[in-house]
């Protein structure tokens, strides 16, 4: 009688001895029906099942990635964070030395490879390898890698990579940071993209970064909107160090970017949570807004930005109630209650106010007065009017957005929908209306806002209309 | 001026060369002229030898800082056989043609390195058959056709193009294996349609070829083509055909083998403990006596194939030395034995067996029963072996006739006889006009999952088609294009890639846009994908001539068998 296990057995040898002959390196064979079993594992979203079977057959770490890379082409990951959490021990645990060819494979798009798992296993490789490997890849063409590759060699480059003289580490990386910047501006998208670098420093390296960071405050070297964004947010991290350098700004003969300095204080007093600093700092900013040396479009911009986020600050808010409301109070009066009704707006408009202005006290008017003065507009018939209300109507927008984003927008055009969707009904008809209507979808569908009046109208008035079918989609 | 139309049959474990000379002075028909040719070699006590028909595909290399030379066919067989040069022998290079495998060849010194993969390893058999044709026929070669397993994917037959360049040839295209053995028996290029009165016509035929290393299963419909005046011509209707099975002699001799050196290690030690330059000696040799014994055994039992009682008493006891003055011995290799140890090879069952790609040919086609298959064709070196021919007169029953063509010489015979058809001034044979078919369908990868692109069904009258790509994501500058076999998209485990790239687009595109994607499959079956938008054809199974030059350069600096 043949015994059939050992036959079987030798056999398996014999393959592996004849095959591995061809293998690139002969150290990563894996036999024709292991590799079956495990693809099938891959393919059926099983992966603890090869996590089972790698350790019940002895496959090593690096031959279960190199199937999965071998077989990429064939694997649809529907989980992607299961995916990482079962395959975590396999791919700590692989040496990705032994697989850079097998990454090339995937960054020279001869194996086809899904998106997500592309991603998991370039942020494995990528942490594995050299620093000097790493930047040697940043330094690739710039379609080698999509946006979410480039973001994370970016994120790693910064963590790991360090100058050979340690008192260099800094300038490199924010030299690093400022040439992806330029080069890369997506991944300014991410707010954090700054912050990580400060993340990645030493006390010391810190104290420096926020001389750098006070330098670019006052000239960017980055003219981009989002580069402020995560400047300011940056610079804002360093609490109450960076409030006194802003206050001092502000407070100085002709303030430059003092816009982007009063955004750093509205940010501290929304972050902020220790109650001393948060007193301290609200009695500093209040001393200097009531100053008489202060500029009066300064003290106009702090009133609009400043006061909401102390009032919005719970801590510093029990501490101040009186003397936050009193100058909210104050912003208030200048700011909703200069029109009473349409004929207050039609007066700033006959008087040549600019539209941006006019719209800016508009949207501030309370309801249900808002209402009825954006109805009484729609019959409008002063030509010369109509052409001012063509520009405010837009800002009425713009000014919402800038207010309180899409949730402002959102309630704004609630309020301007009941009113067009009351004035078509009555015949409607009016070049304002067709003037407000058409601004109205324009930021309706930008923003797909589907508030339930927005829903009313949009159906009642736009409801074959191809742009309507995109809001619905 | 005479002309020479040459077929060769390029096998995983022997490649042979035919060759039809014709001469408008003689009047011959020209299957008259059809013949195998000589391959120059060394033989196996090393001596240059012309009367050698076969070329084992095997290699022997030597590498050192003023030479490289590599030896191929019968010599190297016997060296890889002795297991006395395991890293610098190796053979089966066919089945593995098309993917990453490669060999690579160490000298004394570290740095006397020779790296090749199978492309260029390929080359060097075409080559050594080149040099052969050279010496014999003093012409410039009118038309060659190198076959091919039908089961080879587009990544496959590329390559082996690829490797009939670097060669030198010119003026070539590939053939299916299963038809080249087709075109030679309904030439009757053996005598054997006249000897056995077969009418084709309106037949099914099921063609059996199995090789060293590969099991090929067709089956086609014939008729003959009466719209023709021209010339005699048969309509092949390829109803259906087996996905790719490496199955072929070499797993045979790897079973008998593991038999011997199982049966060696119970009486000394396991060879695991040994170096790897032993185990692959041990192996080397194992499994090439086990290829000899296979052989002996074989011819043995088809003597007394009728004879039950003398069949039972043929019995061999094999012996060589393993190692180190350690033998093989002791072992009684019977037919029972012989047919346990190849069990899982040859009894019917769902497993990887000579029997199952049968049954799942006749099972893909449409309206088709066993009963319906009025002729077996065996070909390839392993149909001499008892046992096929046994299991398929078990499976089709013993009125369906089984005929045996040429194992050796048909399939490039067959592939010499459509060298010459291929000029359309030659309408002396028959030609075929074959309406093919694909095993599995052909699948494109997109983000979501999987889109059928071609249907096996359709490729017999269809050979280009179009697919509209939508654009799934925002600013898209590329798109991947990778196409794989497979029959269901639920079983993903069971498809095969066979070629693909990112391609890149001539600018972005957005969401929901449409890609205009065309593919066509050419007469050699590689696939290839145009896109009217990029104005050029997508080449993603092409070496980029630089890499095939660098390739040929290689190989043009090796010796080969000097």
């Amino acid at each position: 009688m043949v015994d059939q296990i050992l036959l079987h057995d030798t056999l398996q040898k014999i393959n592996a001895s004849l095959n591995k002959r061809f293998e690139k390196d002969a150290d990563l064979y894996i036999s024709r029906q292991d590799e079956y079993e495990l693809k099938k594992n891959f393919c059926n979203g099983a992966y603890g099942g090869v996590v089972d079977l790698a350790k019940a057959k002895g496959i090593s770490h690096d031959i279960v990635v190199k199937v999965l890379f071998r077989n990429a082409g064939v694997i649809d990951v529907e989980d992607i964070a299961k995916f990482k959490k079962d395959l975590k021990p396999i791919l700590q645990d692989a040496d990705y030395r032994t697989l850079s060819y097998m990454m090339e494979d995937v960054l020279n798009s001869s194996i086809y490879m899904q998106k997500k798992v592309r991603h998991v296993m370039f942020d494995y490789y990528m942490n594995g390898i050299t620093s000097m490997m790493r930047l040697n890849y940043w330094k690739r063409d710039s379609d080698t890698f999509d946006s979410e590759e480039r973001k994370i060699l970016y994120d790693i480059i910064l963590q790991k990579t360090k100058h050979k003289d340690s008192s260099k580490t800094l300038q490199f990386k924010i030299d690093f940071m400022n040439d992806a910047f330029q080069n890369y501006p997506n991944l300014m998208g991410d707010k954090d993209a700054m912050l990580k670098l400060k993340k990645t420093l030493d006390e010391d390296e810190k104290d420096k970064f926020f001389k750098y960071l006070c330098k670019e405050m006052q000239e960017s070297s980055i003219d981009n909107y989002a580069y402020d964004f995560i400047l300011v947010d940056t610079y804002a991290s360093y609490g109450e160090r960076a409030f006194n350098d802003a206050v001092d700004h502000i407070k100085s003969s002709s303030p430059q970017r003092y816009k982007q300095y009063i955004k750093v204080i509205n940010k501290l007093f929304w972050i902020e949570r220790d109650k001393v600093i948060l007193v301290r700092m609200f009695d500093t900013i209040s001393r200097v807004y009531k100053s008489d040396y202060i500029k009066n479009h300064i003290k106009k911009e702090i009133g609009k930005k400043i006061w909401i986020a102390t009032r919005k600050n719970n801590i510093l808010y029990q501490e101040k109630k009186s003397e936050i409301d009193a100058l909210l109070d104050e912003v208030d009066t200048t700011d909703k209650e200069k029109y009473a009704s349409y004929e207050d707006v039609a007066k700033d408009i006959d008087e040549n106010i600019n539209s941006k202005s006019v719209a800016y006290f508009w949207v501030n008017m309370k309801s249900p007065v808002f209402e009825k003065s954006i109805e009484k507009s729609l019959g409008e018939n002063d030509m010369s009017r109509i052409g001012s209300l063509r520009d405010i109507y837009v800002w009425l927008f713009d000014h919402s957005i800038s207010k309180g984003g899409t949730r402002e927008l959102n309630r704004m055009c609630e309020k301007i929908a009941t009113v067009l969707y009351r004035y078509a009904k009555a015949g409607g008809g009016a070049q304002c209306y067709y003037l407000l209507d058409s601004c109205w979808l324009e930021n309706v569908i930008k923003y797909k806002l589907r508030g339930k009046s927005i829903k009313d109208y949009m159906f009642a008035a736009h409801f074959d209309s191809v742009k309507t079918k995109k809001w619905n989609e | 001026m005479a002309q020479l139309y040459v077929g060769i049959d390029l096998g995983t474990t022997n490649s042979t060369v035919s060759v039809i000379q014709t001469d408008e002075r003689r009047l011959r028909n020209p299957i008259d002229h059809l013949r195998s040719i000589p391959i120059l070699q060394y033989d196996s006590d090393f001596h240059i030898t012309r009367d050698m028909y076969t070329l084992p595909s095997y290699f022997y290399c030597k590498v050192d800082s003023d030479k490289k030379a590599v030896y191929t066919g019968e010599w190297a067989k016997n060296i890889y056989a002795t297991g006395n040069q395991p890293m610098n022998t190796f053979t089966g290079v066919k089945t593995r043609i098309g993917g990453e495998s490669m060999v690579t060849i160490t000298g004394k010194n570290e740095d006397d390195i020779l790296q090749l993969d199978m492309t260029q390893c390929s080359a060097l058999l075409l080559k050594t058959m080149k040099k052969s044709i050279e010496e014999q026929f003093n012409q410039e070669i009118d038309h060659l056709v190198v076959t091919v397993p039908a089961a080879f994917n587009s990544d496959e037959r590329q390559a082996t193009k690829d490797a009939i360049e670097i060669a030198g040839f010119k003026n070539f295209h590939l053939l299916d294996e299963p038809a080249a053995t087709l075109l030679y028996f309904i030439n009757n290029g053996d005598g054997s349609l006249l000897q056995n009165s077969i009418e084709l016509n309106g037949k099914n035929i099921l063609i059996y070829d199995i090789g060293g290393g590969t099991l090929d299963i067709c089956i086609a419909r014939l008729e003959e083509d009466e719209t023709n005046y021209e010339y005699a011509s048969m309509k092949v209707d390829i109803v259906s055909r087996s996905k790719r099975e490496d199955l072929g002699g070499n797993d045979f001799d790897q079973y008998l083998g593991a038999f011997f050196l199982g049966e060696f290690e119970k009486r000394t030690t396991k060879i695991s403990s040994r170096p790897s330059v032993d185990q692959n000696k041990i192996i080397a040799r194992v499994v090439s006596q086990a290829e000899k014994y296979k052989i002996e055994l074989n011819n043995k039992l088809k003597e007394h194939i009728d004879n039950p009682r003398r069949l039972g008493r043929v019995v061999m006891t094999p012996e060589f030395e393993v190692i180190d003055g350690q033998f093989v011995q002791g072992i009684n290799l019977d037919k029972a034995t012989l047919e346990e140890i190849y069990a899982s090879l040859i009894k019917d069952s769902d497993m990887r067996n000579i029997l199952r790609p049968v049954k799942e040919s006749i099972n893909n086609a449409d309206n088709l029963r066993k009963e319906d298959i009025s002729l077996i064709i065996l070909t390839g070196g392993m149909s001499n072996f008892y046992a096929v021919e046994n299991e398929l007169k078990k499976y089709f029953g013993e009125d369906t006739p089984i005929i045996t063509v040429d194992t050796v010489t048909s399939v490039s015979k067959g592939a010499a006889i459509d060298a010459y058809n291929y000029s359309p001034n030659n309408i002396l044979l028959k030609k075929m006009d074959i309406e093919d078919r694909l095993a599995e369908d052909i699948f494109l990868r997109t983000d979501d999952g999987f889109v059928k692109l071609i249907s096996r069904s359709d490729i017999g009258t269809k050979k280009t088609g179009e697919f509209t790509y939508i654009i799934p994501e925002e600013n898209m500058s590329a798109i991947p294009i990778f196409l794989f076999y497979g029959l269901n998209p639920n079983f993903t485990e069971d498809f095969t890639q066979i070629a693909g790239k990112i391609v890149d687009l001539p600018r972005k595109y957005e969401v929901g846009e449409k890609v205009q994607l065309k593919w066509t499959i050419d007469q050699n079956g590689v696939i290839t994908i145009t896109m009217d938008e990029l104005g050029e054809e997508i080449k993603f199974n092409h070496e980029a001539s630089k890499e095939l030059l660098a390739k040929k350069e290689v190989v043009d600096s090796l010796i080969i068998n000097e």
